[in-house]
């Protein structure tokens, strides 16, 4: 997968799996989004990430229990992959390989 | 789930009009079912914190939102090509295969390629044809519901006619007493010449031969369109006409037609009421200009709307929808019964008058006096055309098949190969069906392109006016993918079923596949192919030579070399006779004219003038039905019939004007036992009573398709037709004084004249043109078979190399491997012409049962085709294993 990159939201979405840990899925992702990061988003946009996520190997799912809120219907909860972990690890790493390029930053710093 | 079962029906209930909203149950129809749960399941949890937000309407609406915007395809086509992923990538591995293969072996792909899209074209052509031969008069709105009248007019117990023109009374007779009749409306055909005076110019005249009188009615009846004036009242009173557009130009240009006066050329005046649409081309009956039935009311003293014996008239009649038809007819019968019967028993006739389906005119209908006969057409020989299209085609995907599968044993090596690795037999059927769909897809391409190019010059051979707009319509494309469709599994399927059988261990191991029940399906396919060309060729000759006995047959009357004028509209009065007179000493003076003769009817023209006649004593009863003929004294001479008794008019008897000549059909049916017998003899015709001058031989009225009908001379001056007999080749500087002698004697008349000869052989232009498409058929069936040959023949060749090279060795000559070679190949080809001979034999004798004169079937036309068939099949084996046969062996051997 050395290759492959990701884009800004599936970049946001993986992060989030990986911090929601037992709670990550669609709804409570979307949720989560739309409360930290004041930020509006389409339901479907965060399950077809999911899924592309799923497909490229970077998180991995399993039906879960379902509660009243829900109407009874299952939630599927994602966990992050080992080499999604590493994606994210690297990801972080390049960005602050650049942010240390910027010269404003060096001086305030 | 544990915790959710308990709450979940309480939920339920409570949100139960919510959960299930359109959009989610949309989702669930659409939506994999794997997903669906999770989905829902948040779409509720975000519906339950939006309604603590923003409460429960707007949350409502976001849900709808939310649901609707799951329908999209990473969601809907999620995992529905789960398992089918690999064959979705396999099929451009099998597109990729597909043209290597294609590049490989151009010649096959260029022989199958050239067959498909020739077969699909020539089918596609025909299809449209015959389309648009079945379109005729299906664009009046209740066209399924109207219904022509036949009169059928019965004589001494005996069927005497069948004629698509009935009396005007029965239109009135059954509207008036059979509810089911909702309209009726008549036609009465007219021509002649119609002038237009504009204030200040020189007239305009033209002769116009598409006129009829009709009742107002028409516009209820049928769909005709008006452009200007009002349907209900356009026809209504005496001496109205409404006109074509076309015609509305011709006259009138850029005026407004409405208002204007028309000339006709008994100098009646006619108001022009209304403007309408040309008629289609698709229409049976055709017309320029309709005069208002009224007019015609008032010139025969109403005879035209309540007579009973005056059949001259298109009637039809629109009944209520779903009538039961027999049912009505029987009644009408009986009615007509009653009301015809002491008629009936005083001259010993019946007369039948059957409704007939307006739709089944064009292609059925073969009556007496039909409207434009020259356009109708036998609908079984449109089917027949249609029939051959589909051999041409059954042809072409038999090439595909036989080439497929007697080339699969080179495909062997790579069938086994993928089985091994691990293909399905599925997968290789889809494999070999895909090549198919992909030949089939480039050759109907070609198809769309060779029938848009020979569109018209398809049509200026066959005459048939396809208009070209069917090509856009969205029938036509149907059927271009069904044509596709169905070619690509038909010709694919079974080579397909053949390839993916064979076992990969005896495969790698080499061992060629060749079974006796493919080599026996191949052989009875090729069968086939030949059958089909025998038959075609069988069939064109013997549809040619039918149309030449009927165009050489004595018709008892001769026609060459005769220009016929039409003669001036005039009112034949002794003012009228003086001048004809003139005019004919001045013509027979013209150098190179042998003589000029009036009369009311030429060959080639379908007589309408008959009446009743019978015998002063003996003879049948009641009144014989015959046409009549007013001729001059030069009639019987110029046209060289034959008088066998009695003698011709003659101007020493101007008694003569009370006698008539008849011709030897009606001798027969006034029982007279020889000709001769009847010379002398005193017939009754109407009022008057005539004495029999002579006798003459029957010739053609008409053309060989009809039978002769008894006839009546009668002497006069008649002004319809001048007839004049050349005895030169250069016929110009006739024409050309012709000319100028009508200008002088008959002012203000157009002139119009044809020879004869050419004008009777039109009415065979149909027969011809049948004749010519079955030839381009026929050629092209023969070529797409021997392309198949072409090519099976360049395999087994080619399989054979090695073989051939070791024969050469041992002292085999070129000569005798050609024989070895080509055996195989003639022998189904040998069985196809015994088979075709006696189909062709069957089915040609049906044909030639509908021409009441028809050649009879010479075995030669068999020998010839079949030798025909020998030969072509003989040359292109041969093409292919001359080559082979000619080859050194030494580098034959080296093959492999």
């Amino acid at each position: 997968m050395g290759k492959e990159y990701l884009g800004e939201f599936e970049e946001l979405i993986l992060t989030l799996v990986a911090a929601l840990q037992e709670d990550a899925y669609g709804a409570a992702i979307s949720e989560e989004i739309e409360s930290r990061l004041k930020r509006d988003v389409n339901l479907s946009a965060v399950h077809v990430t999911l899924y592309r996520l799923e497909d490229k190997g970077l998180i991995k799912s399993a039906l879960g229990g379902g509660t009243k809120e829900r109407g009874g219907r299952r939630k599927r909860i994602y966990t992050i992959t080992s080499a999604g972990m590493a994606m994210l690890r690297a990801m972080k790493e390049a960005r602050i390989d650049l942010w240390k390029m910027v010269p404003q930053l060096k001086i305030s710093g | 789930m544990e915790d959710g079962t308990s709450t979940e029906n309480i939920w339920m209930s409570k949100k139960n009009e919510m959960s299930l909203t359109w959009a989610i149950r949309l989702l669930k129809l659409i939506c994999p079912e794997r997903l669906f749960e999770e989905i829902e399941g948040d779409l509720l949890q975000k519906f339950g914190t939006d309604v603590r937000l923003m409460g429960e309407r707007k949350a409502k609406r976001r849900l709808v939102w939310n649901a609707v915007r799951f329908i999209r395809p990473e969601i809907v086509l999620r995992n529905k090509f789960s398992l089918p992923l690999i064959q979705f990538y396999m099929i451009s591995n099998y597109i990729k295969i597909a043209f290597r293969n294609f590049a490989k072996q151009k010649s096959y792909t260029l022989l199958n390629v050239i067959g498909l899209s020739l077969g699909m074209a020539a089918s596609l052509l025909i299809i449209q044809y015959v389309k648009y031969e079945r379109s005729f008069d299906t664009f009046h709105s209740h066209a399924k519901d109207v219904y022509r009248i036949q009169y059928n007019g019965w004589q001494n117990g005996k069927l005497n006619f069948e004629s698509a023109v009935a009396v005007p009374a029965v239109g009135p007779a059954l509207k008036n007493n059979f509810p089911e009749v909702e309209e009726y409306t008549r036609f009465l055909p007219i021509s002649g010449i119609i002038k237009y005076e504009r204030p200040g110019e020189e007239p305009i005249s033209f002769r116009e031969e598409r006129a009829q009188y009709a009742d107002t009615s028409i516009f209820k009846v049928f769909d005709f369109k008006l452009s200007h004036g009002n349907p209900a009242t356009c026809l209504k009173g005496v001496n109205k006409v409404i006109i074509a557009e076309s015609i509305a130009h011709k006259y009138f240009q850029k005026e407004d037609p409405l208002g204007k006066r028309l000339i006709t050329n008994d100098d009646q005046l006619l108001e022009v009421t209304g403007v309408f649409k040309d008629v289609p081309e698709n229409s049976h009956i055709k017309f320029d200009f309709l005069v208002s039935y009224e007019t015609l009311n008032a010139q025969t003293k109403d005879q035209s709307a309540t007579s009973w014996g005056w059949y001259d008239f298109y009637c039809f009649v629109l009944l209520k929808p779903n009538t039961d038809v027999p049912a009505l007819q029987a009644k009408w019968d009986k009615y007509v019964a009653t009301v015809r019967g002491e008629d009936w028993k005083k001259y010993n006739q019946k007369q039948e008058f059957i409704l007939r389906p307006l739709t089944s005119i064009h292609l059925y209908s073969k009556l007496l006096y039909e409207t434009s006969p020259q356009e109708l057409r036998d609908g079984d020989s449109v089917y027949a055309v249609s029939i051959i299209a589909l051999f041409i085609l059954i042809i072409a995907w038999v090439n595909y098949v036989n080439l497929a599968t007697a080339r699969s044993f080179k495909r062997a090596n790579e069938v086994g190969v993928r089985k091994v690795v691990g293909a399905f037999r599925n997968q290789l059927i889809s494999q070999f069906i895909t090549e198919s769909f992909i030949l089939n897809i480039i050759a109907a391409v070609l198809a769309i392109a060779i029938v848009r190019l020979s569109w018209s010059p398809f049509s200026a051979l066959t005459g048939w006016n396809i208009p070209l707009e069917y090509m856009m319509r969205k029938e036509f494309w149907l059927l271009v993918m069904f044509l596709f469709l169905i070619g690509a599994l038909l010709s694919g399927f079974y080579p397909a079923i053949i390839l993916s059988s064979f076992k990969p261990v005896s495969v790698l191991k080499g061992k060629v596949i060749r079974s006796a029940a493919g080599n026996f399906l191949r052989k009875s396919l090729v069968v086939f192919q030949f059958v089909a060309s025998v038959f075609l060729i069988s069939g064109s000759l013997i549809v040619y030579q039918q149309l030449n006995f009927m165009k050489n047959k004595d018709l008892g009357v001769s026609i060459d070399q005769t220009l016929v004028m039409k003669g001036p509209q005039i009112v034949v009065d002794s003012l009228y006779k003086k001048n004809f007179e003139a005019f004919k000493t001045e013509i027979l003076r013209v150098p190179g004219v042998k003589g000029i003769t009036a009369s009311s009817n030429i060959p080639g023209v379908e007589n309408y003038w008959t009446n009743g006649i019978r015998r002063v004593s003996g003879g049948p009863e009641g009144n014989n039905i015959v046409t009549n003929i007013a001729i001059d004294y030069d009639f019987i001479p110029q046209y060289r019939i034959n008088v066998i008794a009695g003698q011709n008019f003659d101007r020493k008897f101007p008694s003569d004007r009370r006698r008539v000549i008849i011709n030897r059909s009606l001798a027969k049916e006034l029982e007279f036992e020889e000709p001769k017998l009847a010379v002398g003899e005193k017939l009754i015709s109407g009022r008057d009573t005539v004495e029999i001058a002579g006798v003459i031989e029957d010739f053609h009225q008409m053309s060989l398709k009809t039978p002769i009908i008894p006839l009546v001379c009668r002497l006069g001056t008649p002004g319809s037709f001048y007839s004049i007999k050349l005895e030169t080749a250069n016929y110009k500087n006739v024409v050309k004084s012709m000319e100028d002698q009508w200008k002088t004697f008959f002012p203000g008349n157009p002139i119009d004249y044809f020879f004869l000869d050419q004008f009777f052989n039109r009415q065979y232009e149909r027969d011809d043109r049948f004749g010519e498409v079955f030839g381009l058929f026929t050629a092209l069936a023969i070529f797409i078979a021997s392309l198949g040959l072409v090519g099976l023949a360049s395999f087994m060749t080619l399989q054979r190399t090695r073989e051939i090279g070791i024969r050469k060795v041992m002292g085999s000559s070129s000569s005798g491997i050609i024989v070895l070679l080509s055996k195989g190949f003639m022998q189904p080809v040998l069985v196809a012409i015994a088979l075709a001979c006696p189909l062709g034999w069957w089915l040609m004798g049906l044909w030639l049962q509908s021409f009441p004169y028809r050649t009879s079937i010479n075995l030669w036309v068999f020998a010839i085709s079949g030798i025909l068939v020998l030969l072509i099949a003989f040359v292109s084996v041969s093409s292919q294993t001359l080559k082979a046969a000619l080859t050194k062996p030494a580098e034959t051997l080296k093959y492999e």
